[in-house]
């Protein structure tokens, strides 16, 4: 029993180094993205426009039922305390600073985090992995560095992007039960929106991109020869991707205050 | 050349390669042969430094290519081609995408109109310019083989490693093959390949390596293993269909020459 518990710690030990040696490779491998013929800068490109410019629809409708969500519960439960005026704080910080990184990140990762992960796992079963090193294209610089850029840059922008959806979306919102002139609502934001909500968002959103990357990554590089082991990686790389993201949220969180 | 010193392959405890030495020195054509599931192909990648030994040496004209600067591993990989048992295509890319991808990364300098022009007359020399365009997941097996042969060479190696590169072709595809394997033993490059084709083995090996159960049985000259080889050795050999006819017929010609 202690033998097996024993082994059983040694291999998690054994695979915590070996994701901790597989990420700080990748993150090393970020200053290269820029050499070599810029072969890398395509498929980075390319991962901008899958993971942020495809997803502003579906980002855009989560802004807007957050945005509106707020404003319905907020206006009724604020108006009957007679504190109308807490609803710009509460704006401020359900969207800014918690819901904006957070969604976005969720969002992030069921798209392109299942899909880095799969396709990574694919090329390994297909040893297109293997092809790559053959011709001497180092892999991590060529597939892993433009998927950590390109996810990272594109969580951040989705980010802002969600902010301000979410926030003009709680204005038309607003306009359907109490109407208000917009340079008033502007004006309320403004007051209760500091620098810090802004970089407390983006650097949410930083990180959130980096695990979202290195985790989908990671775990679609560790399929070993089976196509059966996709869809089982696939949903390790969703489960861990979530569970870090909420854990830094919260670090985050409390760093802030 | 090629060194291997004390090369073991390990997963899950399992030996998949046992203490594997030898040398192929520069200009010689060696075929290995095994049963399946021998370790032939797993020693071709790793002789190609594609996958790395659990423990041994392997040095590549003198370097240890598992510690060599990146720049000195592209300068060996240049020199490298190979060609995969499974073809292992990026199915990402078209079929021209595909050779053009090695080509512009080695060859930086090459114009978009010089290495359009290589790649377009390999595509034409191997019959298959109709699949330029083409993703990999919409070509036969052959034509992928074929792919796969042409972006082993499309950086002119001076070492080539080819698994089973019959395998899948019909005859105009293994005759463009033969062809440039002709072309690549006029040139004088080193050659290591995993084939069944029994008279490929006969001309064009110089040594064989025989294989069984993850271990190097024995290497040599092709002529001198097929004559005085161990029993052990004559066993697996005898496996490949006619190669003791065809080498004996090979070295009765020989001395009718001489």
């Amino acid at each position: 029993m202690i033998s097996t518990l024993g082994d059983w710690g040694l291999k998690k030990l054994k695979n915590f180094f070996y994701a901790a040696g597989f990420m700080l490779k990748v993150l090393r491998e970020v200053t290269n993205i820029t050499g070599r013929n810029k072969i890398g800068f395509n498929v980075l490109v390319m991962q901008i426009l899958f993971t942020g410019v495809n997803a502003l629809g579906i980002i855009a409708i989560f802004s807007l039922a957050l945005g509106a969500v707020i404003i319905v519960q907020g206006s009724s439960i604020l108006q009957q305390l007679g504190q109308r005026d807490f609803l710009y704080p509460i704006l401020i910080s359900v969207i800014t600073r918690e819901g904006g990184p957070l969604l976005t990140a969720l969002v992030v990762m069921s798209r392109s985090g299942v899909a880095i992960a799969t396709e990574l796992g694919n090329m390994v079963v297909k040893h297109e992995i293997e092809a790559y090193i053959s011709v001497g294209i180092d892999p991590f610089n060529y597939l892993l560095v433009p998927r950590l850029l390109g996810v990272t840059i594109s969580t951040m922008l989705l980010t802002i992007y969600f902010n301000l959806m979410g926030l003009g979306a709680s204005f038309i919102f607003a306009q359907l039960l109490a109407p208000i002139p917009f340079s008033e609502y502007f004006r309320n934001l403004m007051i209760n929106l500091s620098l810090n909500d802004l970089i407390i968002s983006l650097v949410k959103s930083f990180f959130f991109g980096v695990i979202i990357a290195l985790v989908s990554s990671y775990n679609g590089l560790s399929v070993q020869n089976a196509t059966t082991e996709i869809p089982v990686i696939t949903i390790k790389a969703v489960g861990q991707g979530f569970a870090l993201i909420f854990l830094f949220n919260v670090i985050l969180t409390l760093v802030r205050f | 050349m090629i060194q291997a010193e004390n090369l073991n392959f390990q997963i899950n405890n399992l030996t998949l390669l046992n203490k594997v030495n030898l040398t192929i020195e520069p200009q010689s054509r060696v075929a290995i042969l095994g049963s399946t599931g021998c370790g032939k192909t797993l020693l071709l990648k790793i002789l190609a430094g594609i996958l790395i030994p659990t423990s041994g040496r392997l040095l590549i004209n003198g370097k240890d290519i598992l510690h060599i600067s990146e720049e000195e591993n592209l300068n060996i990989r240049r020199n490298l081609g190979f060609m995969f048992q499974d073809s292992a295509l990026w199915e990402n890319k078209t079929v021209f995408q595909n050779l053009e991808l090695p080509l512009r990364y080695h060859h930086p300098n090459y114009s978009i109109a010089e290495s359009t022009r290589i790649i377009e007359n390999l595509l034409a020399e191997a019959r298959i310019s109709h699949e330029r365009n083409s993703r990999p997941a919409v070509l036969s097996q052959g034509e992928a083989r074929m792919v796969s042969f042409l972006r082993s060479i499309i950086l002119d190696p001076s070492i080539l490693f080819l698994d089973t590169p019959e395998s899948s072709l019909d005859p105009e595809g293994i005759k463009y093959i033969e062809k440039k394997l002709d072309f690549f033993v006029k040139k004088k490059i080193t050659l290591i390949f995993i084939t069944s084709n029994t008279e490929w083995i006969s001309k064009y090996s110089t040594h064989l390596l025989v294989m069984d159960n993850g271990c190097v049985l024995d290497y040599g000259p092709t002529r001198q293993l097929a004559l005085y080889a161990s029993v052990e050795v004559k066993k697996i050999i005898n496996k490949v269909q006619n190669l003791n006819q065809i080498i004996a017929d090979d070295i009765l010609n020989l001395l009718e020459g001489e």
